[in-house]
């Protein structure tokens, strides 16, 4: 008890590392402001589909609605799921800690699962675009060129690659946060 | 025109809510009654906290957020981030306090689910080689020899060693404990009763006792 005492006031002795309070208001707007940033680039990311939607749609067959459709409906759940993630543990900063390690991980879990839906959708909406763009459901631009048609499958395909390579990293992190025992263990 | 009109408030009151869900909200959350739990903390007569309330915040706290954090990161840089990260969720949350408990155990609670984040986004970062860390030189005073005061920081090294590799209900638990917090206290900040807060707390000191023994007899 005497030798707990005692490291208890070696304890108490710790020199605090200094904090600036015009450094932490900064710190504290820049937060907010990137909120703000991400949450305004989830929903501009969901305006995609219905903007181009508006834009071609006295042009467009009913296959191709169809495909605005399901993208849109996709899109629209998929920014929802990840707004509410995000917004999550912001509200639950102060909850007891053994509760905030229980959302923590569900999050966990959560992202985990979000990283591989978005794996899945990559290759889903590879599928789509071809069928779009290889003409099976195209009626609005029969005529365009082989060429052209493979030259935006082509950039599409690495746009996709891109973001599954990007899901599968995410998928990595947060698997290998959900196994760090020193984390979640008792 | 009625209906475009309609159509239009509707969409400025979804906005609105929108924009309502994603603001933090700074002023408005903590009345009169909850503003005198405030120890030493000075806020305006609309509520508004300001810089010189966070100063005197970080006044009062601030040693006790670096500790906390000390228990959680070892290297110097990346602990003065983490400090700076504890005391900007701290300032977020205030916002939000309510009253339900004092306010050392709020921002205890804040500060230590911060260093959970801080330790679950950690994971996959490599640890940089542990260098001399001049925070850990202790307040001295003059009765204070060279000597004693270097046996004290490496003693204390030796503690923080010792518990940063603690599970985490346990690194709470002992620390708090040095903060001379209550198992009371300490229970309302882990979200254990106060039993569980005994039994992982004599825990804790037997495994900090037979380390700290096992270190001097090397």
């Amino acid at each position: 008890m005497k030798e707990f005492d005692s490291l208890s006031q070696l304890w108490q002795q710790q020199a605090p590392v200094q904090v600036d309070a015009t450094l932490v208001l900064k710190a504290y707007q820049k937060e907010r402001v990137k909120q703000w940033l991400f949450a305004g680039l989830d929903i501009l990311g969901l305006m995609v589909v219905p903007v181009l939607f508006l834009w071609l749609h006295s042009d467009l067959s009913q296959a191709e609605i169809l495909w605005f459709a399901i993208m849109g409906g996709v899109a629209f759940v998929f920014t929802v799921y990840a707004l509410w993630l995000r917004r999550l543990l912001l509200l639950r900063v102060a909850d007891k800690t053994h509760l905030y390690i229980t959302i923590l991980r569900q999050q966990t879990v959560h992202q985990v699962t979000l990283a591989k839906c978005t794996k899945w959708m990559t290759v889903f909406m590879g599928g789509m675009f071809t069928w779009l763009v290889l003409g099976i459901a195209n009626t609005s631009a029969p005529h365009t060129s082989y060429l052209e048609k493979l030259l935006v499958l082509l950039v599409t395909g690495v746009i996709l690659l891109g973001i599954w390579f990007w899901a599968n990293n995410r998928q990595a992190f947060f698997h290998a946060k959900l196994n760090n025992d020193n984390l979640w263990n008792e | 025109m009625v209906v475009f009109i309609a159509c239009s408030r509707r969409k400025v009151k979804m906005i609105t809510s929108i924009c309502n869900f994603f603001r933090m909200k700074e002023t408005t959350l903590i009345n009169d009654s909850q503003m005198s739990r405030l120890p030493n903390v000075i806020y305006s007569s609309k509520g508004s906290c300001r810089l010189r309330d966070l100063e005197s915040i970080l006044t009062e706290f601030g040693p006790l957020l670096s500790r906390v954090a000390s228990s959680y990161e070892a290297n110097l840089a990346i602990r003065q981030e983490l400090v700076q990260e504890i005391c900007v969720s701290v300032w977020q949350g205030l916002a939000r306090f309510k009253g339900n408990s004092s306010l050392k155990t709020y921002i205890l609670r804040i500060a230590h689910n911060r260093c959970v984040d801080h330790v679950a986004y950690q994971t996959r970062q490599v640890k940089p080689n542990q260098e001399w860390d001049e925070t850990l030189l202790l307040h001295s005073s003059a009765q204070v020899s060279m000597l004693t005061e270097l046996e004290q920081q490496q003693q204390l090294e030796q503690v923080l060693q010792v518990i940063r590799a603690m599970p985490i209900p346990q690194r709470q638990v002992v620390t708090l404990s040095m903060e001379g917090l209550g198992y009371q206290e300490i229970g309302e900040i882990c979200g254990m009763n106060k039993n569980h807060v005994g039994v992982v707390l004599n825990r804790a000191k037997k495994h900090l006792s037979e380390k700290i023994n096992q270190g001097d007899m090397k």
